[in-house]
């Protein structure tokens, strides 16, 4: 009895000299894993058992393995959910039996790897772990002695793994923050690069980086929506090899996909992508607008998207998106920009060449007038003095439209007015301008001619139409004619048949409509050409007009005809008219 | 820009880059251009100092990631060396310790390759 007590005493005394040990030991640490594996090995060392485990609270009611001694890891489960309820140490064997299912369950997996005793490790009346131990290697059984040392034990190691869980806690949220800042930076910094430039490429290059460099992706593609169909606009998917006609039903993709076992590719087009190697796919919105997609291929070093790298990868998408549709917009306005400028140099051009006042001619009335098209035909008038009672009148049309058709107009006036002080016989006059343009451009640039010289001597007129629409010649008081003697256009070949001139007498009140194919061919808005029929009538309705008053009629009535419908060509016209009373 | 540059050092059969200053995606054109310098001249023996970088977003790792493959198809390698805890925090964050060796000193990098050499050889 005495040595009994003795024995106890004794081995009281060396079990709380080993318990302060331990909590020494244990406080001292905030490494869970060593915390785990000294509580394990200081169980069984003192109790003689070969094999243990620890679970720690992983969630309310969820426990995981963290610490095994003596067993294999794949022999179990490693996660249980275990309901609050114990005190004490148990018996495996009891716990089979005991009411609620999932400690039966646990039970049953103990006693399969030859565990006989749990412990829980209380804190403040909650669990934060289960130790369990295997037999005594001497097969003794348990004593009380030792149930009490064990409890004391799961008492001590409570408090520790419950700091070291709580730090580990910590150490986690602290990596979680420090992902999340380093995400934003990185959105920051994509979002910044690719708002700064207007470069498609550049934007494509800056979104490779953050997608080699922070998801860690390889292969991937980038397809986007050009108002007609997907095209690809970037692509690091070696084997890709799909129709891209197969892909436009994806624009109507507005959820991610990621492909796995649980969702399988569905139909045609995932088919495809997924045996491209594509494990993901996301739509490219700017303004929640669907403007093209985001073909990703595996990871480098495996592993899923977690939900945080997933909304970075959507915003990644939407500021690209919105940063290439941010540079297509921009590339639009620059052309728009340069096409008005072009055209608006164009227009100086044509109105520089035009004369500014037209040289008062005694005995007669001219009046001209020129209206620009929005897209500048290349329209083009003359007059000019030769000789005191002599006069060269012009008209004429440039193909094309803009600045080329505007340099060609002044190419023609440069050799109109080289050529027209030599004095040359008509004919030969127009073929020397004809030589002059045939050498100065291409062959698909042409220009319709209309010129002549009014003699204010002998009342005359003498003219080559070079293939322009042909002029209207009133006179007589009541008959009228086109003017149409000439030849074949300017400037398509360089020896056309010999052009002819005609001369012709101009009587009191005589007059000459000249027009460019803007004015017969002017539009209404049904589409309906102003017309040659429309253009004579109107013209004979003009013979007791002034050239100034026929001009202002004639346009009255185009401008009626068109009621604001844009018009494609230039509108010139030339009137000449020997006054009734000279 | 001279918030970032790369320095290029020939030691044996290693070529040393030298980064200095701030990699973004700003910068991180220069460093491909460094890259696809010692490719172009077939040197696939690649070791990346960061001793002088202070500060390195993702877009650097992209460089890294984007000359990896066709480095270690030619037998060669990228090892990484004289992080700062900075710098070598966003490469753990972004899980790269696991795709690339990373040395404390430049010495053991380049030790290794020449080391690797003679064996071949």
């Amino acid at each position: 009895m005495n040595t009994e007590n003795t024995d106890n005493a004794l081995d009281i005394i060396s079990d709380s000299a080993a318990l302060l040990e331990l909590s020494t030991i244990l406080n001292a640490s905030t490494d869970l894993e060593f915390i785990l594996g000294n509580v394990l090995l200081s169980c069984m060392g003192k109790l003689l058992v070969t094999r243990g485990i620890v679970l720690v609270q992983t969630g309310a009611s969820h426990y995981r393995i963290r610490s095994i001694k003596g067993l294999r890891s794949d022999d179990f489960d490693l996660e249980y959910d275990l309901p609050e309820g114990w005190e004490h140490v148990q018996r495996v064997s009891d716990l089979r039996t005991a009411a609620h299912p999932a400690i039966r369950e646990f039970a049953d997996c103990a006693a399969g790897c030859e565990l006989e005793l749990v412990i829980p490790m209380r804190l403040n009346e909650r669990m934060v772990g289960v130790v369990g131990l295997g037999k005594k290697i001497t097969g003794q059984k348990f004593t009380s002695a030792d149930m009490t040392f064990l409890e004391s034990v799961a008492a001590v190691a409570a408090t520790a793994v419950k700091g070291a869980l709580t730090i580990e806690e910590l150490r986690i949220l602290n990596r979680r923050l420090d992902t999340k800042v380093q995400e934003m930076n990185t959105l920051f910094e994509t979002s910044r690069e690719m708002n700064t430039t207007f470069e498609p490429d550049t934007i494509l290059r800056i979104l490779s980086y953050a997608l080699m460099g922070q998801l860690r992706v390889m292969r991937f593609a980038v397809f986007t929506w050009d108002g007609e169909r997907l095209r690809p606009v970037l692509m690091k998917l070696p084997d890709f090899d799909i129709d891209t006609d197969a892909l436009q039903e994806l624009m109507e993709l507005r959820e991610t996909i990621l492909f796995s076992e649980r969702r399988p590719p569905e139909n045609a087009v995932e088919n495809a992508l997924h045996a491209a190697g594509i494990h993901t796919v996301l739509p490219m919105l700017s303004q929640h607008q669907p403007r093209g997609i985001l073909c990703l291929g595996e990871r480098v070093g495996g592993g899923r998207f977690d939900t945080l790298e997933l909304e970075y990868l959507h915003a990644l998408a939407n500021i690209a998106s919105s940063a290439l549709e941010n540079a297509r917009l921009v590339k639009e306005t620059i052309e728009k920009q340069r096409i008005e400028k072009e055209l608006s140099v164009a227009k100086s051009i044509q109105k520089g060449l035009l004369p500014s006042c037209i040289p008062a001619v005694p005995g007669y009335e001219i009046a001209a007038v020129n209206e620009s098209s929005q897209q500048i035909g290349g329209d083009y008038y003359d007059v000019m003095r030769l000789s005191e009672h002599e006069y060269v009148l012009a008209i004429g049309d440039v193909s094309g439209k803009g600045i080329p058709a505007s340099l060609l107009m002044a190419n023609v006036q440069a050799a109109l007015r080289t050529i027209s002080p030599l004095r040359l016989p008509l004919p030969e006059a127009t073929e020397r301008i004809n030589a002059l343009i045939y050498s100065n451009t291409s062959a698909d640039k042409f220009i319709t001619f209309f010129w002549g010289i009014l003699d204010t001597r002998a009342h005359s007129f003498e003219y080559v139409n070079a293939g322009h629409n042909h002029p209207y010649l009133l006179h007589d008081g009541t008959r009228t004619r086109m003017l149409d003697a000439g030849g074949l256009i300017l400037g398509i070949m360089e020896h056309p048949p010999p052009y002819v001139s005609e001369r012709i007498a101009l009587g009191p009140g005589d007059m000459i409509v000249t027009y460019t194919d803007g004015v017969n061919e002017a539009m209404s808005h049904d589409m309906e050409e102003f017309s040659d029929e429309r253009l004579a009538d109107l013209v004979e309705q003009c013979r007791t007009l002034t050239a100034e008053e026929t001009l202002q009629r004639i346009r009255a009535e185009i401008v009626s005809f068109t009621a604001g419908t844009a018009q494609s060509d230039d509108i010139t016209m030339l009137v000449l008219r020997r006054s009734p009373q000279s | 820009m001279s918030e970032f540059s790369v320095g290029i050092r020939q030691r044996d059969t290693v070529s040393v880059l030298d980064l200095r200053g701030y990699l973004d995606a700003h910068t991180a054109p220069e460093l491909e251009k460094a890259f696809q310098k010692e490719l172009d001249e077939q040197r696939y023996n690649i070791v990346v100092n960061f001793s002088d970088l202070s500060y390195i977003s993702s877009a650097g790792l992209g460089v890294l990631m984007q000359f990896i493959e066709d480095v270690r198809r030619n037998d060669g390698d990228i090892k990484l060396t004289n992080m700062s805890h900075r710098v070598y925090n966003v490469f753990d964050l972004l899980g790269f310790p696991m795709l690339y060796e990373i040395f404390p000193e430049e010495e053991e990098a380049v030790k290794k390759f020449l080391n690797k050499t003679e064996k071949l050889s």
